[in-house]
């Protein structure tokens, strides 16, 4: 028995639960869907077979289960960096759940990343003459098209002697008893859809950054000007969204059509954060050398920090002064262009015209 | 539920027929889902019909062997025997009797009738890894490690259906219930050379 089916790659990473996995493969002349059954480790196949005769359509539905299971991510992801935030404060005895919580932060935040940018999620549905089947391996719309890209010329092949449908059939579809049209049609062959254009970026994550820069400025000044430690605390909380912010940004930019500039802006709001984190790092470094007792204890050193003097501290002042500037411009500017691209999808301009 | 084709799987309205006609993406009349409906020419082309069987007349001509009234049209083409073409099934082009069928969807020969298949790779590497792993039941390895090292040796050139059995897999799960084996006889030795020390005391 020689082994000639060939897995179909779809997915990266393909559907998968403890209970069971589903693959597809493909044979010269049908397609198989392959359920594992077992524990970690399938144990069990069981086979369904689709001839490529008799498949009769395949319908791709773009569901919401995409934006539930980011919802979800992030609300994990601020919650443990939160406890993460609260563990480092509270000293080295808590060193084990800060470390832990560091590592289920990671895990969640590349969990986000691949949920964002493996696409949009679908249910694929087959239909035969007999059954109708979910494709449960293919959860992706990517996955989704290249699968279809593969399949319409070889089912074109096998059903080429079959008369061509019609341009529109409701009536057989609707109900399974309808008379079918004549085999003496002569429509012409469909030819296939053309792919659909890339839809508009979402611009809620470029309002959310543009207004969360804006809001560092604010915070900035009211920590420097006071000596309120919840202030010191909020500006972290505001530092880890702008870390993610971005990151989804460009990541929405990548899977739909937006400007060039928007990019760009979403890149240097990233150096931004990154740059933020390491004038944080700088402050550690240098209470390091001034006072070595106060740098062991990270709440103590909050609350140092917290409650300075304006102008007590010359580093403090300069590094508060570059936030200023750099939150305020690439605040404005970010907005600026969200708006403009706001106002040029509601006016767009007429045919013909750049 | 069974889904319905041509109805949008979030609402199970029915699409409109746009869907139908273009081929592109549109969404839903009722709650907006974009969907994409692609359809071949096997939808309506119409259902094969098969004829009845001929009524033997001539007591000359051979019957079915399961419908004896039957004239038979075709010879399955695994055991040869005269069927009628109501017990005719065209597997991979060629005439099969039922019984034919069945027999071949229960045995290894024909792959494309197979609906199943144990990974014996997974379950030998399941066998030798899973039940020491879990140290409260440590000592079901006493059968399980046998038991693995046999479907190890039993299925090594199996040939498998969609792919190949693992060679990695088997020879990670033989090794692993080779280590237990020997750890067992080696427990045995000692508890009789501890017996036997016990006894030469006394």
């Amino acid at each position: 028995m020689s082994t000639q089916a060939q897995r179909l790659k779809l997915n990266r990473l393909p559907g998968i639960s403890l209970a069971h996995v589903e693959s597809l493969w493909m044979e010269q002349d049908h397609l198989i869907v392959c359920t594992g059954y077992g524990l970690f480790l399938p144990f069990l196949e069981e086979y369904r077979r689709f001839f490529f005769r008799d498949i009769q359509g395949i319908q791709i539905s773009i569901n919401q289960r995409r934006h539930t299971v980011t919802v979800i991510l992030v609300i994990l992801t601020f919650l443990v960096l939160c406890s993460l935030l609260l563990a480092a404060l509270a000293g080295k005895s808590w060193l084990g759940l800060t470390v832990f919580l560091g590592v289920a932060a990671v895990f969640l935040l590349a969990a986000l990343v691949l949920n964002l940018s493996r696409g949009p999620t679908c249910t694929v549905i087959m239909k035969t003459s007999v059954q109708t089947v979910r494709l449960k391996s293919v959860t992706r719309l990517p996955a989704a098209e290249r699968l279809l890209f593969l399949l319409q010329p070889l089912i074109g092949k096998e059903q080429s002697d079959l008369p061509s449908l019609p341009p529109q059939q409701p009536a057989a579809l609707s109900s399974p008893t309808s008379t079918l049209p004549s085999r003496t049609a002569t429509s012409p062959p469909i030819a296939p859809p053309p792919a659909p254009p890339p839809h508009d970026t979402n611009l809620f994550w470029h309002w959310l950054t543009g207004g969360l820069m804006l809001t560092w400025t604010v915070l900035a000044l009211a920590d420097y000007f006071s000596q309120l430690v919840w202030i010191s605390l909020i500006r972290i909380l505001v530092l880890f969204a702008l870390l993610l912010t971005p990151i989804v940004a460009l990541i929405r930019q990548r899977q739909g059509k937006s400007p060039a500039a928007f990019a760009v802006i979403s890149w240097l709001g990233l150096a931004f954060s990154l740059i933020l984190l390491v004038s944080g790092y700088a402050a550690l470094i240098s209470i390091q050398f001034k006072d070595p007792e106060l740098a062991g204890d990270q709440w103590k050193m909050l609350k140092y920090y917290a409650e300075l003097a304006p102008g007590a501290d010359s580093l403090v002042t300069v590094l508060t002064a570059l936030e200023v500037i750099l939150s305020t411009s690439l605040g404005l500017v970010y907005l600026g262009f969200t708006f403009k691209e706001k106002f040029r999808r509601k006016n767009p301009p007429a045919t013909g015209q750049p | 539920m069974a889904l319905l084709f041509g109805s949008c799987p979030q609402c199970h309205q029915l699409l409109s027929d746009s869907h139908y006609s273009s081929g592109s993406t549109e969404p839903c009349p009722q709650c907006r889902a974009p969907s994409r409906l692609v359809l071949f020419p096997a939808l309506a082309a119409p259902r094969r019909r098969k004829q009845q069987p001929e009524p033997l007349i001539d007591s000359e001509a051979s019957s079915c062997l399961y419908h004896p009234d039957y004239k038979a049209s075709s010879i399955c083409n695994s055991c040869g025997a005269f069927i009628c073409q109501l017990c005719e099934i065209h597997l991979q082009n060629e005439p099969i009797c039922p019984a034919c069928l069945e027999r071949q969807s229960l045995g290894d020969k024909n792959r494309i009738l197979k609906k199943n298949h144990y990974l014996w790779d997974n379950i030998s590497l399941a066998l030798a890894l899973f039940v020491p792993a879990s140290l409260a039941l440590w000592f079901l390895s006493f059968f399980t490690a046998p038991c693995a090292l046999y479907l190890v040796i039993r299925h090594w050139k199996d040939p498998g259906l969609l792919r190949k059995p693992s060679k990695l897999r088997l020879a990670l799960a033989a090794l692993l219930a080779l280590l237990q084996i020997a750890a067992w006889i080696l427990l045995f030795l000692y508890l009789l050379n501890a017996l036997s020390k016990l006894g030469s005391t006394n």
